[in-house]
């Protein structure tokens, strides 16, 4: 093990993405003011810019407006705690400045019908002491060993069962709604011809030929035929058939995977990387031993059971069924040899496989009426109903109206949310705890409240609605006079 | 756009050519049996589809006719199956244009509930309206900060105090909720202008005001109308004029086509609705000329 030690050394780089939110803890499209606000931070501050230069690669915004991504240098296991502190610090420090928070989850609970979403994603990259090319093969083993085990890694880390303001059934919503991560595959060493490369979607023109390479075929790292890099782990680098990553230096081979939720507790977040790095050397130590990895059967129903229950599943070996419990204290106990070599030490709950979601506990949900929200999710929001005691309309101008019991109100089923959350010096958002659900009928007037003592009258989707109005109108009847 | 989308697409499309023809017809009073059973069976499809289709549906069109309370004008069937029509004809303009740009796809980025993300008592506060006797209305849906588009609140209250139009000034930062995108369709903000214009009948004219606070060389101001379709020629025309005499320079559409209040409330040449986009107002020679011309472009259209 030491002589594995003194001739590899690891290298772990993060790319989180966060989410800006206002202080009702809603997604604010603000990416760009906060950048602004960010470069100008930099840009007065050397001190700041030079720990800036020290952790971070580079900040940056993602497709949807609201999201914002730091990215930090591969850096020693050691340090990435401190990047990972400061990197969030100093986007909720701008954000402050605009009145804004940030929040730290993969899903928003209510704005994400799924999208957008966001992710932790975990770079390990291997070195040889000596600056030497790495093989090909060592790459190949440190992937398949860390993919082997997705499965565990994903129940240790799913934390998102709330979309779009319902428990969605699913423990990791991020990675079941995701149309980005798609599976990979077992990674093999292939010679590739040089041929007509796909770029799927990636530039107007739809294929690219390369002649820059002189040999006419060489050894590559395939984890997925086409050389797709968005996977829920792929292999990175010139020597894999990833086509943005054929000029990229060798210095920047590495092991991506995606898998992982965000984590509101940096806690969680070092000791799922301390793991993986573990298991990157467990792979590593089965090559030393002439040991074969081969794909785990079942991995990807595994993978799937993981992302449905979390740490509750039941994962299939052969043709027993073991808990994802089992599962994962076989895998810790089993790395924790790599783990003392590398002098590391799990130091949050998750080494008594306690995951966050576990150890904080699910987001509670408050819903006011049933019917309604079951009304709301079959789409039929047209609605008359018949109050149940007084009641007051607010009208557009913000005047109150007083309603009589037993008045009959019509319009449109609409619903507002609060949330309440935990977090830290009105900067971070780290999770939610609640959220409260209230259904109110926009009238032609304004709004009025509903209780669960009211009775409702008749619930119509719009389809029927305009079904309605059309039909009427054959019948040559006037319309709304 | 995946086959569940397409399909969704593709209802709308056939729904318009229905509505269009349907439209004729009536027209001609002559209502076709068959052709109002056939328009009928076509919005009964997006029931089968998905659940959630029936909200695509809420988005498209006019909440009012949902609501049921139309003015005397535009309340006999003719001109409901118009507005039907018109909301179809600029939906399909909106993503056939995503189609092959990188444009967001709003029809299929709607939020599938109708949700809000302040609460309602919040919002009934949002809102400043100021009443008038012109039937135009000025909205400044940014003036709030932080984010806030600057100077527009001052223009706005100018402008209406100097004429007599309607104003709605927002109360709340976009931060919290933007007037301007389609979530808001369920906020005070735009339920008045829904309220003045399809109820009421108060209103003809409706002008979106806003301001960026970069300088451009090329032009002081950027007028939207969605390619087109949310206005009257000669209400721009004329609009380019007026500011053209007080030494601003107007472009029509170089980077904004209009956002959603224009795209959604406008129904020419009932009611017209037009973007201005001012470029560096918080430069007071810019502000009284953007004031003067506006003030003289209200006072001069014949509506």
């Amino acid at each position: 093990m030491e002589s594995l030690l003194s001739r590899y050394k690891f290298r772990v780089g993060i790319e989180e993405e966060l989410f800006i939110v206002n202080s009702r803890g809603f997604l604010v499209k603000a990416a760009e003011p906060v950048s602004k606000v960010l470069a100008n931070m930099l840009r007065e501050s050397s001190e700041l810019l030079e720990i800036a230069r020290k952790f971070l690669f580079g900040l940056q915004w993602e497709p949807n407006p609201s999201q914002i991504e730091y990215v930090t240098h591969p850096l020693p296991i050691e340090a990435i705690r401190e990047a990972i502190i400061f990197g969030r610090e100093l986007i909720a420090k701008a954000a402050k400045k605009l009145g804004l928070l940030i929040y730290v989850g993969s899903m928003h609970p209510v704005q994400s019908s799924p999208f957008p979403i966001n992710g932790t994603h975990i770079n390990i990259s291997v070195w040889r002491r000596n600056n030497r090319k790495l093989p090909i093969r060592t790459l190949q083993y440190v992937y398949n060993n860390i993919r082997n085990h997705l499965p565990e890694l994903i129940s240790l880390s799913a934390n998102t069962p709330i979309c779009a303001g319902e428990y969605s059934g699913f423990m990791s919503s991020r990675l079941r709604f995701s149309r980005v991560l798609k599976k990979s595959s077992f990674a093999k060493l292939r010679r590739m011809p040089l041929s007509i490369v796909p770029r799927s979607k990636r530039t107007t023109f739809k294929y690219i030929i390369l002649f820059n390479k002189p040999k006419k075929q060489e050894y590559k790292l395939v984890a997925h035929e086409t050389g797709s890099r968005l996977l829920d782990i792929t292999p990175r680098g010139p020597i894999t058939n990833i086509v943005e990553d054929y000029r990229k230096s060798i210095r920047e081979t590495r092991i991506e995977i995606r898998v992982f939720d965000n984590q509101s507790d940096e806690r969680f977040l070092i000791d799922l990387i301390k793991i993986t790095l573990a298991l990157a050397l467990e792979g590593l130590h089965k090559m030393i031993r002439g040991e074969r990895i081969k794909e785990k059967s079942n991995l990807i129903e595994n993978r799937d059971r993981a992302i449905r229950d979390g740490i509750d599943a039941f994962f299939l070996f052969g043709n027993e069924e073991i808990s994802a419990y089992e599962a994962v204290e076989e895998m810790i106990e089993r790395v924790s040899e790599y783990l003392d070599a590398l002098g590391l030490k799990l130091e949050s709950p998750l080494a008594k496989l306690q995951p966050e979601i576990k150890y904080y506990g699910m987001p509670k949900i408050l819903d006011e009426n049933d019917i309604l929200r079951r009304l709301i999710l079959r789409g039929k929001n047209i609605i008359r109903v018949k109050l149940g005691s007084n009641r007051k309309l607010l009208d557009y101008f913000g005047n109150e109206i007083n309603l009589p019991t037993n008045s009959v109100v019509g319009g449109i089923l609409i619903r507002d949310y609060k949330l309440k959350w935990v977090g830290d010096d009105s900067k971070i958002i780290r999770r939610f705890t609640e959220i409260r659900k209230r259904y109110w009928v926009m009238t032609t007037d304004g709004y009025v409240r509903l209780m669960s003592n009211d009775e409702i009258i008749e619930a119509k989707s719009a389809a029927e609605y305009l079904s309605e109005k059309l039909e009427m109108m054959y019948l040559n009847e006037k319309i709304n006079d | 756009m995946n086959f569940r989308e397409r399909l969704k697409y593709l209802n709308i499309v056939r729904l318009y050519s229905n509505i269009n023809r349907l439209e004729e017809s009536l027209r001609r009073d002559k209502i076709d049996k068959a052709l109002v059973e056939r328009t009928v069976q076509r919005i009964k499809n997006f029931d089968f589809l998905e659940r959630d289709v029936s909200y695509t549906l809420l988005w498209v069109f006019p909440l009012q006719i949902f609501l049921g309370k139309f003015g005397k004008k535009i309340g006999r069937s003719v001109n409901f199956v118009r507005i039907l029509r018109d909301a179809l004809e600029k939906t399909i303009v909106e993503n056939t244009r995503s189609l092959w740009s990188s444009a967001k796809k709003e029809l299929f980025e709607v939020a599938k509930h109708f949700d809000l993300p302040l609460p309602v008592e919040d919002l009934t506060r949002g809102v400043e309206f100021i009443g008038g006797n012109k039937p135009v209305l000025l909205t400044a849906p940014h003036s709030q900060a932080p984010m806030r588009d600057e100077g527009v609140e001052e223009l706005v209250r100018r402008v209406a105090k100097a004429t007599g139009a309607y104003a709605l000034i927002s109360r709340v930062s976009r931060t919290f909720i933007d007037y301007n995108r389609k979530i808001a369709r369920l906020t005070p903000f735009r339920r008045i202008i829904e309220k003045l214009s399809l109820e009421e009948n108060k209103i003809r004219l409706i002008l979106d005001i806003h301001s960026a606070p970069r300088s451009n060389g090329e032009y002081d101001v950027e007028i939207g109308v969605f390619g087109g379709l949310s206005s009257s020629r000669t209400l721009v025309v004329e609009l380019f004029d007026k500011l053209a005499s007080h030494g601003l320079r107007p472009i029509l559409e170089r980077k904004y086509i209009g956002g959603d209040i224009i795209r959604y409330h406008s129904l020419p040449p009932f009611i017209n609705a037009i973007q201005l986009e001012f470029l560096n107002l918080v430069k007071a020679k810019k502000r009284r000329a953007a004031e003067k011309a506006l003030i003289e472009y209200i006072n001069s259209i014949n509506l």
